[in-house]
């Protein structure tokens, strides 16, 4: 196992370059899961503020 | 005309996440069968040692770093020539996944290049071409940004991905001309017959970072049609009815 | 103080005279020229500014190192392109945009008269304001870096070509960050610099060439087919940006 880390030597660079793969990789599906996440709340709540904001121009008019 | 169905954001929208999971998917198990084979099976290079296992990941990213870039200025184009929603919205679905591709396919190169030529940076052809395309993906992702209106960010995100698009191949002939006047790094891969393992596990991983580009693209497609098309009918019929595990 | 006039009094356009003498293309664009040539004339102070810094950043070079006439000697040719680079960049916000903010621009992309024909004159004023000077400024800045005659001989017929084209691209970024609130010059640079690297290539690699015997015909016909390549794509790109950002 540890004979398969070290890579014949060259453990650093391959490492190096396979780790910044699975970060960048794992970086951006968290980041487009939260986009995703965020523009669906935003979508079905967006409708929900625009009637708050009627109902409160509405609550203005009668006082 | 199968497709021509399709070219409206309120179709597509379900379409594409119906179609995300299983590009995910196969782009998972198609990865770890490129990994197995790349990191483990594949036997060790006569000339490079085990340093030429970043090939299974440098590659893939440069490649699809390129094939990216040239897609992102097809639906950019199309966005400027018949107006449509949807194109312009690929195009900017593109642009993040491609300037990663470029990133990584920097970075990898540098630490094949340290072991193999002993440098982390040479001023070589094909590393420079790249540096310059992650300064074009940079610059279309910070023009969009600084543009509110999204539809005249589309079309100058259009404008100058096609003067990119025509840039990147004179850009590549001038450095590599200019390389190899200079003498400098003339980097040549090493000349090591590729093992059809090899070979395979290449491919395979191509195929895997193919799948996850359009799983990730995809998915934020479907996130900008929301961001951008909140409030339209399709969109409130859509967070009313249905979907709502989506 | 009659001549005391701003970009305003120039928003009518002389467009019946255009028409009748004769081709809308070659009118719309002396008009432009001669029109943005006066303009210029008018803020000389500017220019003067530009062309100072022009100055200032090739002298900037030798205080950064040795001052070693064999360092300076190699590196002369690429920082005196490298500093036409940053002086083009420098001007070509003032392409468009006081014309954007008086509604100038907008008026020309009305009016009947062809509107890349319109973007190529200013695009020629701009260079025979900015880059033009660049190019006359090298023999006496290329003595501070003891270059030889040979060399002068190829970085200005290297410049004469190689500005223009750094104009009409610099010119699509300049119309595509019309009127953008996030600091229209960093993100100009970020969007430009990049497509400018094979004009830097070329022209500096032409002086390379001659220094080592060489001739340098071939950097210099790629870099005058790219300048006819960006004179035919550059102001159609450009004008449509133009569109764009007025929309």
């Amino acid at each position: 196992m540890s004979e398969f880390f070290a890579m014949g030597g060259y453990a650093f660079f391959i490492w190096m370059a396979y780790g910044m793969a699975a970060l960048l990789i794992v970086l951006e599906i968290i980041a487009v899961r939260a986009r995703a996440k965020r523009a669906l709340f935003l979508a079905r709540h967006s409708d929900a503020g625009v009637h708050r904001e009627a109902a409160g121009a509405q609550l203005k008019e009668i006082q | 005309m199968g497709g021509f169905k399709y070219a409206a954001p309120a179709q597509f929208y379900p379409l594409a996440g119906k179609m995300a999971p299983w590009f995910a998917a196969a782009a998972a198990v198609l990865g770890v069968v490129g990994l197995v084979i790349g990191l483990y099976v594949a036997p060790i290079d006569v000339t490079q040692k085990d340093s030429y296992r970043i090939i299974f990941i440098h590659v893939p990213a440069a490649w699809m770093s390129m094939f990216l870039y040239v897609v992102m200025a097809f639906w950019g184009a199309l966005a400027l020539g018949l107006n449509t929603r949807l194109s312009a919205m690929m195009a900017q679905a593109i642009a993040p996944t491609g300037a990663l591709m470029t990133a990584l396919a920097l970075w990898t190169g540098a630490f094949w290049g340290k072991p193999t030529w002993g440098t982390y940076w040479a001023w070589d052809a094909r590393m420079t071409s790249e540096l310059i395309l992650l300064f074009l993906y940079l610059g279309i992702i910070a023009l969009r940004n600084a543009i509110d209106d999204p539809r005249r960010a589309d079309k100058a995100c259009g404008v100058l991905a096609l003067v990119g698009v025509i840039n990147v191949p004179i850009i590549y002939m001038s450095v590599r001309w200019w390389n190899t006047l200079h003498q400098g790094a003339s980097i040549q891969a090493g000349k090591s017959s590729i093992d059809a393992i090899m070979l395979w596990g290449m491919l395979i991983m191509v195929f895997a970072f193919w799948f996850y580009s359009i799983a990730v693209i995809l998915i934020r497609l479907r996130a900008i049609m929301l961001e951008r098309e909140a409030g339209s009918a399709w969109v409130a019929r859509l967070t009313e009815g249905g979907e709502e595990r989506g | 103080m009659e001549t005391e006039t701003t970009t305003k009094d120039f928003p009518v356009f002389p467009v019946r005279a255009a028409m009748e003498a004769g081709d809308g293309v070659f009118a719309a664009f002396f008009w432009a020229l001669r029109r943005d040539l006066r303009l210029a004339m008018r803020s000389r102070a500017e220019l003067g500014v530009q062309i100072l810094f022009y100055i200032i950043v090739v002298a900037l070079f030798p205080l950064s190192m040795a001052p070693d006439r064999q360092l300076l000697l190699l590196l002369g040719p690429g920082v005196l392109w490298v500093a036409a680079l940053l002086a083009s960049l420098l001007s070509l916000p003032r392409l468009f945009a006081s014309d954007y903010a008086d509604g100038t621009l907008e008026q020309m992309a009305l009016s009947p008269l062809p509107l890349p024909a319109i973007i190529l004159g200013k695009i020629g004023a701009h260079w025979l304001t900015t880059g033009l000077p660049v190019v006359l400024l090298v023999p006496l800045l290329s003595i501070q870096y003891s270059l030889e005659a040979e060399a002068v001989w190829v970085l200005i017929v290297g410049l004469l070509i190689g500005t223009p084209i750094l104009s009409l691209l610099g010119a699509i970024g300049a119309a595509l960050t019309l009127g953008l609130r996030s600091g229209g010059g960093s993100l100009l640079a970020l969007l430009i610099l990049p497509l400018y690297t094979p004009v830097l290539i070329f022209g500096a690699m032409a002086v390379d060439v001659v220094r080592s015997g060489a001739s340098a015909g071939a950097q210099l016909s790629l870099l005058a087919v790219g300048l006819l390549l960006a004179l035919v794509g550059a102001p159609f790109a450009t004008s449509a940006a133009v569109r764009i950002s007025l929309d």
